[in-house]
């Protein structure tokens, strides 16, 4: 069937159902007194609506939906659970951390103490080798002093001697010339020589 | 990522994820909200509806194969608890007619608000007219469409549609001459 033969009634169906009408096509619908009407009434009620405020759904008043309800308490429920899992996750965690900081603290503190340990030793080591150094120098220095004062008493000892010899030598040819000039004295002329004479 | 598609939300809600649903609650809760208070008229029955039609929707979800536009499906899910919800009112209070005509907008002046007027001039029609007043003129749904939302011929749908609109006029044309 063509627009053409369309009768009034069945362009106001057309549209009502939302398609737009021409120009002959809508005077048709209004020349009819009983398709106007239906017209201008629809035409009434379409502007009414388009003017219609469109309400917010209450947020305050209780919602009874049973699944509605069990929906928002499985989805908070599964935050929730989800929410204790990740906190126990995390305490789980943090305890295992703070264990494995403990641990190692502890085996930093034994390490700390250990190398105190070890300084204080070699503190004390190094202390015996200064003492030992120290009485060793004080030995060699007193050994070089008993030397030397062995040594110059021996000197004096054997000087001494010497001087104790010498005396005794002078002592003995100082004998022996007065012997040898009491000799001279007391031997006959003869016997004595005559160095400067002949 | 944050965005995600309609079909893929449907999807993920179908396999059971809570937040899909949520999402898709959430894109779709104003205008059910909005269409289930221009049928009742009062912001607790339209609660009620909307809440009842998720329920619906949550339960049937599997059943929906992308046969039709989701908003369609949630929609003729809507009309379905929205047309118990006036059985049982019907049964109720019986005299339907008197209390609609208590709600006629016969004096417009006293009403604060065009939504005022729009909820007064709804529910001074019969239910069933109401209801395709509301799916052609707020939701822009085709008769096809309405038709297979409410499980009745297109026909039908049209002949409801135009009582609704012979009905309206002399009230509409009384807001028109004192605005």
């Amino acid at each position: 069937m063509s627009n053409h033969e369309m009768t009034s009634h069945e362009l106001l169906e057309k549209w009502l159902d939302g398609e737009q009408l021409t120009e002959a096509q809508q005077a048709q619908v209004l020349a009819n007194p009983e398709t106007k009407a239906l017209f201008e009434s629809a035409q009434s009620w379409q502007s009414m609506a388009s003017s219609y405020v469109e309400q917010e759904v209450p947020s305050d008043t209780p919602i009874v939906m049973h699944e509605f309800k069990q929906a928002g308490r499985a989805q908070r429920n599964w935050m929730q659970w989800g929410m204790a899992a990740c906190v126990g996750f995390l305490s789980v965690l943090s305890v295992q951390l703070w264990q494995q900081n403990q641990t190692l603290e502890q085996g930093l503190v034994i390490q700390q103490s250990q190398i105190a340990k070890q300084q204080d030793t070699m503190q004390q080591i190094l202390a015996q080798m200064q003492k030992s150094q120290t009485l060793q120098a004080d030995l060699t220095n007193q050994v070089l002093l008993t030397n030397r004062a062995e040594r110059e008493v021996a000197l004096d000892d054997l000087l001494a001697f010497l001087q104790t010899q010498r005396a005794q030598d002078q002592a003995i040819l100082r004998l022996q010339l007065n012997e040898l000039a009491e000799q001279v004295e007391h031997a006959p002329i003869q016997t004595v020589a005559h160095n400067g004479g002949q | 990522m944050f965005f995600q598609s309609q079909d893929k939300l449907i999807q993920k809600a179908q396999q059971g994820d809570q937040a899909a649903w949520l999402k898709l609650i959430k894109q779709h809760e104003k205008q059910v909200y909005n269409h289930c208070l221009r049928l009742t008229g009062n912001s607790h029955d339209a609660l009620d509806l909307m809440q009842e039609a998720f329920m619906s929707v949550y339960r049937s979800l599997h059943n929906f194969h992308g046969q039709s536009q989701f908003k369609t499906w949630l929609f003729s899910v809507t009309q379905a608890r929205c047309m118990d919800f006036f059985r049982r009112q019907r049964q109720s209070s019986p005299l339907e007619e008197v209390s609609e005509a208590a709600h006629t907008p016969s004096c417009p002046i006293q009403l604060q608000s065009d939504n005022q007027y729009i909820h007064a001039a709804l529910q001074a029609l019969p239910f069933e007219q109401r209801q395709i007043v509301e799916l052609k003129f707020f939701q822009h749904f085709t008769f096809e469409e309405i038709a297979e939302q409410l499980a009745i011929s297109p026909n039908t749908v049209k002949s409801r549609l135009y009582s609704a609109l012979g009905k309206m006029k002399a009230p509409l044309e009384v807001i028109r001459v004192e605005s």
